[in-house]
């Protein structure tokens, strides 16, 4: 193993166990979706770490804040947060909220969102998709 | 049916991948016969090295201090330098809910059944969901307790990694979309690069 993919196992797992740790007070993790959120723990080759959430609680300002201070030493990482409940990838697209140390990318699309989450703001983001 | 069509669209994409990598190599396998004056009758010995004549590698032996070795060094396990933690066929979510008490060693069998290194995230950071993927692994992995009528403690390693198996080769939509979304992503990343050296 090189030293670059050495770093990169080390960071990703140190930042795993970071937002792991960040997220129990705030919901119950369950891989099956049967509770609010999952730390994805598959690691795809990028400088990111994917958050699947169930409950739409999980969108939440204070949560957001406080993964984005998990990044505060790691330029060039990112934590997104991803809509997985029932219909996403069918009637409802993929979406998501990405989380970098010097931006937030707001990807819901509030038309599929429940109305009480509709005017759902998270200051100093900017609107954006998966793909920026 | 989303799924499915995303499924054929990909295959149909690889297919033409393929089929036009196929071309380009027997193109420069020609262009490189030519160029070189390849003659196929000439003496070589079993490493496909010339054996007589203008050109052969006479001071070229397995000793040589300027080829690097391709000795297999001692303690080397295939594959082993390779681990790493990609995807999990089996998700650590899933092993390690607490309706199931598997020892510590099938634990590990079930940790390390992983893709290896994965080099190409997705470019939708979005369209990677796994809850889907992760109960049909959950409920796969009762079946098969059922199925060997055992308990989660007296599972092996080696029926985890029969398991895992199963999951791999599994045509569960559930389970092979994202199998095959990962599996083509990393094959079509293959090919941009095999792409941009030529």
């Amino acid at each position: 193993m090189g030293t670059d993919q050495y770093i990169h196992d080390q960071t990703w797992n140190a930042l795993y166990r970071a937002i792991v740790d960040f997220l129990k007070p705030y919901g119950k993790e369950d891989a099956c979706g049967n509770g609010d959120y999952w730390v994805v723990e598959d690691d795809y080759g990028g400088r990111r770490q994917t958050i699947d959430v169930f409950n739409l609680k999980m969108f939440d300002v204070e949560i957001i804040k406080g993964l984005r201070r998990l990044l505060q030493n790691l330029p060039g990482w990112d934590i997104a947060l991803v809509l997985d409940t029932p219909g996403v990838g069918e009637t409802i697209p993929f979406m998501g909220i990405t989380i970098r140390r010097h931006e937030i990318i707001d990807g819901l699309q509030r038309q599929y969102l429940p109305t009480r989450f509709r005017n759902f703001e998270i200051p100093g983001s900017r609107p954006g998709t998966g793909y920026d | 049916m989303t799924g499915l069509n995303e499924e054929r669209a990909l295959l149909a994409e690889l297919k033409f991948q393929l089929a036009s990598i196929v071309w380009e190599l027997k193109f420069h396998r020609m262009m490189r016969a030519l160029k070189a004056n390849f003659n196929p009758a000439q003496p070589r010995d079993e490493r496909g090295r010339w054996t007589g004549g203008q050109g052969a590698a006479e001071n070229e032996g397995v000793n040589d201090p300027r080829v690097i070795s391709d000795a297999t060094p001692d303690g080397w396990v295939s594959g082993a330098q390779y681990a790493g933690n990609g995807h999990h066929f089996v998700p650590r979510g899933v092993f390690t809910n607490d309706k199931y008490d598997f020892s510590p060693e099938t634990t590990r069998a079930f940790d390390s059944e992983t893709t290896g290194h994965l080099n190409d995230p997705s470019s939708n950071q979005y369209d990677g969901v796994h809850r889907t993927y992760n109960k049909a692994v959950e409920e796969k992995l009762d079946q098969f307790l059922e199925r060997n009528n055992i308990t989660s403690r007296e599972m092996t390693p080696e029926q985890a990694k029969s398991f895992a198996d199963e999951i791999k080769k599994s045509s569960d939509p559930r389970i092979r979309q994202l199998n095959l979304r990962i599996y083509m992503r990393e094959i079509m990343r293959g090919f941009r690069l095999f792409r941009g050296r030529e």
